[in-house]
């Protein structure tokens, strides 16, 4: 039979639309709901009690909560790639063709083989992985860890990719309500009308919170009718966002919230494809001048022998179930209490029809109400259940049974207090609510400018509940300027909430008292890591897992402090809470990573000549964010050797082509431009003669090098400063700090020119032919007129203008030519067109790099931040006619002692080996220890000019040890070469290729 | 998008950042903005005065503070406050494409009183607008762009330097408050690629 368990099978109430079935699959079998189900709602409508295995004892559970504290149905939704573990089958809304499994168990629901596991409970107590697992040995790897991995865990993964999509955003408000139950509703209203910019956020599919779950009258109409009243209200103003299915996970600094808003989870797949495929859930960071906590509470259970049995339920969420979604979940209903509360769900069980056998209320008082056909059982408690795979009867201490197969408990309830508590705040008890409320503004702890109100403030009471919504809202709206008229404050009945201290039933030792349904902790389990020493509540948590996993303890941890409590013969704020951290429930890692996945991880920077770069089909890496041309293939060639080959070859015997506008370059004006870089240079460059360049070493303040460079000086108070690829930002971050900061008295300003010009390396014997083919007739690019290091505006292509730089890198006659960026992909083309004749070669970064090793210039692997002037043989480059940043720390005795480092060259002794870098000197003979280290390799080559493997690396004293033999050794590789120390420049070591 | 120069034998072409894009969506308008100059204009502490006055008398209109733009008819001129001490200046240039007359160009109104680099080429500049410009942006501006009674608040001439998926973004409120949303972003052009599929992907995302 359908939705046996649905009330009111003729007529619509609740927040149901029964107009609308909705079908759906548990397990593999076909069930019905109706639109606003939940699939709890939907399950038990259909009398699914059993729907879960709990964690480590394999248990039978049913569905326990009506809400984000549920600790045992969670489920695994949809299928294949879109499989999603550990769902709250509480909080998932029902949609047609929805697909669900029960998880954790070996077979099927009903007949669990890993059920053995509570026969052995005696074996598995808290803590048992610590004291088991030992011997023999060799069983670790190989038995115990792979079946303690296939065991543990509650879903799995699909192991494929998520294809659905996440996205972030950013929002801004006057006050951000967490929570739109009455409190919250009340508060939203108030500020709304008072001018606020307000933001409303629920986790719930339907806004209200308990108003939609009870019975009670707000301003003399069902408070759930008040509630969407409210809502179409809220809807209708400008200033209010209402953002339903929206849980705010974390308090952050300075009043920013993080909020997972669940944009398409309650869609079918057809539904999201019709909708094009939007993006599942938005993570957003919501920036508030005030929040106001409105989160409610959360019922909280007794522990009772047996008590974790299908059908033994939170009696708050029996009632929901029976209000909001005409669900009666037990047709024989037993209550079990300690406070008033509980008997509100008796008497709305037995409005809407439902049989309660019996109220057993723990309190020896006399009834609070008359329930129809009831038993009344005063000063009673239940000692035990019975039911394999569902509740069938109950125990109590005064020696009755009663058949039932439902047990609704209520233990009282809890403020949510977990937000207030993110900036390490400690709850405060109330006595009054025997519960744990926020600590007040003052005493530390709360989110600056959060603020509470509601039951999540321990006003559980309706009545209560509103007028402090109603009244913190006002307030913060007047403190924030916002003052219009705002309406009266909405008016309800207190109810009564009296209730009392009866957190467990105390059994003889052999009895289980669940706790933690989720983790599977009982009374006995914490006791136990109390008698093992860890007695503080944090040590508790972490011995027996104890409020972990997806539910965090939100329904066990105040029964478990109250075990805690007794145990230590303290009160329960002397035993204290854990820490509360975000977030408030759990998220899924694609919802942080939002669109960041893949190639959107981050940006991508393209050089001006990329495009062509890619049509000759360039291979590329990744230098930062930059994609560079690694090296470009020619037909025929086989091996990116020979490709970086014939690009040196054909660059030092003709010309090449390299497009090196990711190099950093900072504009710097002013008239203490000269002086503002003698200051953060090394050597000086106030000297430098207007048209000429300059290399430049930049030391950080402890003396190391820090970048290096070039710098143009294109005017009296004008340079133009090159920085490497990877320090362009770091060095451009450093001179804005040294011009702010350290010497605002100058006259200089920088600014970031590295996105403004296109900038080409024309490298080789027949560069200059090449330029002077392309640089209009005007400018004399002459050996004589504009010799090594000079640089100038120029025009090109008749008329555009220009700028020429004569610097190499690569040791040849050489020149960067750069031109706005607009013109970089045409630059590029005209380059090699005008270089046709003279077999011009495009070169990447790998010929980049062989070159320079070549010719000695030291780059990144040299530059390390952990390397002198004096390691790289720069050492007098470090002048003493002034002061710079790093020039006094560079003389510090250890870093400028003879036998240091020193920057040199290397060859293989056998010239067919092949150097790696990374290898380590030792001297001939030693062995290949930590003593013996000399130095190490820091960049190698196969050198095409030499026919053979060259390296620069750094090695004790190495200036004085030209010819020496020493050994390179790569433990890595498990390789010894033995090398020759020879001078770092392989190439043109007088330089007189540069100055042609 | 291009104004091709040629010597003898060679030519170069221009190209824009964005090629051009110009592209409507659900209440979204999106373009590359187009003939259009940008000088970095920073401003030497004792000449302040000096520059304020001559851009007064060039452009009519006063230097802004940080945070706001002012503007002029002439060259349908922007100066946008970004730092202490420095501005840039965005303004029509017909010849953007022909010429890298733009700093020259301001140069003639400044004279000696600021230090000028050519912007031009290093940002990509897009325009967005609508009544759905709002919600594209925040999936991934956070400044808040709601209009409020809030004296902070960015409202007309407003500009801010910021950060959208991780790249650095400056963004403009060209539109009278409570007229059609109308914004103006740069982003480095390296990245331009990168920067428009995040704009692109926002509004899928909303729209």
């Amino acid at each position: 039979m359908s939705q046996q368990n649905r009330l009111n099978k003729d007529k619509s109430s609740g927040f149901i639309d029964r107009d609308k079935t909705i079908h759906f699959n548990f397990n593999g079998e076909q069930f019905e709901g109706y639109q606003g189900d939940t699939l709890a709602s939907a399950l038990l409508a259909n009398d699914q009690k059993l729907v879960a295995r709990s964690f480590k004892y394999h248990r039978p559970r049913g569905i326990f909560t009506a809400g984000s504290e549920e600790p045992n149905a969670l489920m695994h939704l949809r299928t294949g790639a879109y499989q999603e573990p550990n769902v709250r089958a509480t909080v998932a809304e029902l949609f047609e063709g929805l697909e669900a499994r029960s998880q954790n168990h070996r077979g099927s629901l009903k007949h669990d083989l890993m059920a053995i596991n509570d026969f052995l409970s005696p074996f598995l107590t808290a803590g048992f992985y610590y004291k088991t697992f030992m011997w023999p040995k060799a069983f670790w790897e190989k038995l115990y860890e792979p079946i303690i991995r296939q065991s543990a865990g509650l879903g799995e993964l699909s192991g494929q990719e998520d294809p659905d999509k996440y996205d972030k955003g950013f929002l801004h408000c006057d006050i951000l309500i967490i929570g739109a139950g009455p409190s919250g509703l009340a508060a939203a209203l108030a500020a709304a009308q008072a001018g606020s910019r307000v933001i409303l956020a629920d986790e719930d599919f339907v806004m209200g919170g308990r108003l939609n779950n009870e019975t009670y009258q707000v301003n003399e109409m069902h408070g759930a009718a008040w509630a969407k009243a409210t809502l179409a209200e809220l809807a209708s103003m400008d200033n209010v966002r209402l953002m339903k299915r929206t849980t705010v996970l974390g308090a952050y600094d300075h009043g920013i919230y993080s909020a997972l808003e669940r944009k398409t989870d309650h869609l079918s797949a057809s539904d999201i494809a019709y909708n094009g495929n939007k993006p599942r859930q938005v993570l957003w960071r919501i920036y508030s001048k005030r929040a106001i906590l409105s989160a409610g509470s959360t019922e909280r259970p007794i522990a009772f022998p047996n008590n974790d049995r299908p059908g033994v339920m939170l009696a708050g969420a029996v009632r929901t179930y029976a209000n909001r979604y005409d669900v009666a979940v037990g047709q024989n209903v037993s209550i079990f209490t300690n406070n008033d509360d509980g008997w509100r769900t008796a008497s709305d069980l037995v409005a809407k029809g439902v049989t309660v056998q019996a109220v057993i209320d723990s309190r020896d008082i006399h009834p609070v109400a008359e329930i129809a056909g009831a038993s009344i059982e005063m000063g009673a408690h239940v000692i035990d259940t019975k039911g394999r795979h569902a509740l069938q009867s109950i125990q109590l201490s005064n020696g009755k049974t009663y058949d039932t197969d439902c047990l609704a408990v209520s233990g009282g309830w809890n403020p949510n207090v977990q937000l207030s508590c993110h900036h390490r705040g400690r709850p405060q008890w109330n006595e009054d609510i025997l519960s744990f409320v926020p600590s007040g503004d003052g005493s530390g702890g709360l989110p600056p400018e959060m603020h509470i109100a509601g039951a999540a403030n321990g006003h559980l009471d309706l009545s209560s509940a509103l007028s402090s919504g109603y009244e913190l809202a006002k307030s913060l709206s007047k403190e924030l300027g916002n003052a219009s008229k705002v309406g009266g404050c909405p008016k309800a009945e207190s109810e009564s909430i009296a209730n009392s201290a009866f957190w467990f039933v105390k059994t003889d030792t052999k009895s289980r008292s669940w706790l933690d349904f989720q983790n599977d902790v009982t009374t006995k389990d914490v006791r136990l890591a109390q008698q093992e020493g860890f007695t503080a509540v944090e040590h508790v948590k972490r011995y027996t897992t104890l409020g972990m996993a997806t539910d965090q303890g939100k329904t066990s941890n105040i029964p478990a402090m109250a075990v805690m409590a007794d145990n230590e013969g303290k009160t329960i704020p002397e035993v204290g809470t854990t820490i509360f951290r975000p977030p408030y429930t759990p998220v899924s890692i694609a919802a942080y990573a939002g669109r960041s996945r893949g190639k959107e991880f981050r940006p991508t920077r393209l050089t001006p000549s990329h495009r062509w770069a890619k049509e000759q089909g360039a291979e590329f890496v990744e230098v930062g964010a930059w994609m560079r041309a690694q090296w470009f293939s020619k037909d025929g060639e086989t091996h990116w050797r020979e490709s970086v080959d014939r690009e040196v070859t054909q660059t030092r015997n003709s010309v090449g082509i390299c497009d090196v506008s990711t190099l950093g370059k900072i504009d710097i004006q002013g008239r203490d431009a000269g002086e503002f870089l003698n200051r953060v240079y090394c050597n000086t460059f106030s000297t430098l003669k207007v048209g000429m360049v300059r290399y430049g070493l930049m030391l950080r303040e402890d003396g190391f090098a820090m970048d290096d460079g070039t710098t143009a000086r294109l005017g009296e108070h004008h340079y133009l400063m090159t920085t490497t690829t990877a320090n362009a930002v770091g060095v451009s971050r450093h001179l804005e700090f040294c011009r702010q900061c350290l010497w605002p008295d100058l006259d200089v300003h920088v600014i970031s020119a590295t996105e403004q010009y296109a900038q080409y390396s024309v490298a080789g014997p027949n560069a200059r032919k090449l330029l002077q083919k392309i640089v209009d007739p005007e400018f004399d690019i002459s050996n004589e007129a504009f010799p090594f290091m000079a640089c100038g505006d120029i025009t090109v292509c008749g008329g555009t203008a220009a700028r020429l730089f004569r610097i190499s890198f690569s040791g040849e006659l050489a020149y960067e030519i750069a031109v706005p960026t607009r013109y970089g992909y045409s630059m590029m083309k005209t380059l090699m067109q005008a270089g046709e004749e003279f077999d011009a070669v495009i070169y990447g970064t790998e010929a980049l790099s062989v070159m320079r090793i070549e010719k000695g210039h030291a780059a990144g692997n040299e530059l390390t931040g952990q390397t002198t002037a004096h390691n790289l043989g720069m050492g007098r480059m470090v002048s003493k006619k002034k002061d710079s940043i790093g020039n006094i720390m560079s003389e510090r005795p250890n870093l400028i002692k003879e036998d240091a480092n020193r920057l040199v060259g290397f060859v293989p002794v056998d010239k067919s080996e092949k150097l790696s870098a990374g290898a380590h000197f030792i001297q001939k003979g030693k062995s290949a220890i930590t003593e013996n280290d000399e130095g190490w390799m820091s960049s190698v080559a196969f050198s095409p000019s030499l026919g053979h493997s060259i390296g620069i690396g750094f090695i004790k004293s190495g200036h004085q040890r030209m010819g020496e033999i020493v050994t390179a050794s790569n433990l890595l590789q498990g390789k010894e070469i033995d090398v020759e120390i020879v001078s770092a420049h392989f190439i043109d070591p007088d330089g007189e290729r540069l100055r042609v | 998008m291009s104004n091709p120069h040629s010597n003898s034998s060679f030519t170069l072409e221009a190209q824009t950042p964005l090629n051009g894009f110009n592209q409507s969506f659900d209440g979204i308008q999106v373009s590359e903005l187009l003939g259009h100059s940008l000088v970095s204009m920073a401003m030497p502490e004792d000449k302040k005065s000096a520059l304020a006055e001559n851009i007064k008398a060039a452009y009519k209109t006063d230097l802004p503070e940080v945070g706001k733009f002012t503007i002029s008819a002439i060259d349908n001129m922007r100066i946008l406050g970004l730092q202490q001490e420095q501005c840039f200046v965005l303004f029509e240039n017909e010849a953007v494409y022909k010429n890298g007359n733009a700093v020259s160009h301001i140069q003639e109104k400044t004279k000696d009183a600021a230090y000028l680099s050519d912007q031009s080429d290093s940002w990509a500049m897009l325009k967005i607008s609508g009544e759905n410009a709002i919600s594209a942006l925040e999936r991934v501006c956070p400044i808040n762009l709601q209009p409020t009674s809030d004296p902070s608040s960015f409202d007309t001439f407003s500009v801010t330097r910021t950060s959208m998926e991780y790249l650095g973004v400056i963004i403009m409120q060209l539109s009278k408050q409570g007229a059609e949303n109308e914004y103006l972003l740069f982003s480095p052009r390296s990245s331009a690629d990168s920067f428009l599929h995040m704009i692109l992907t926002s509004i899928e995302n909303v729209s």
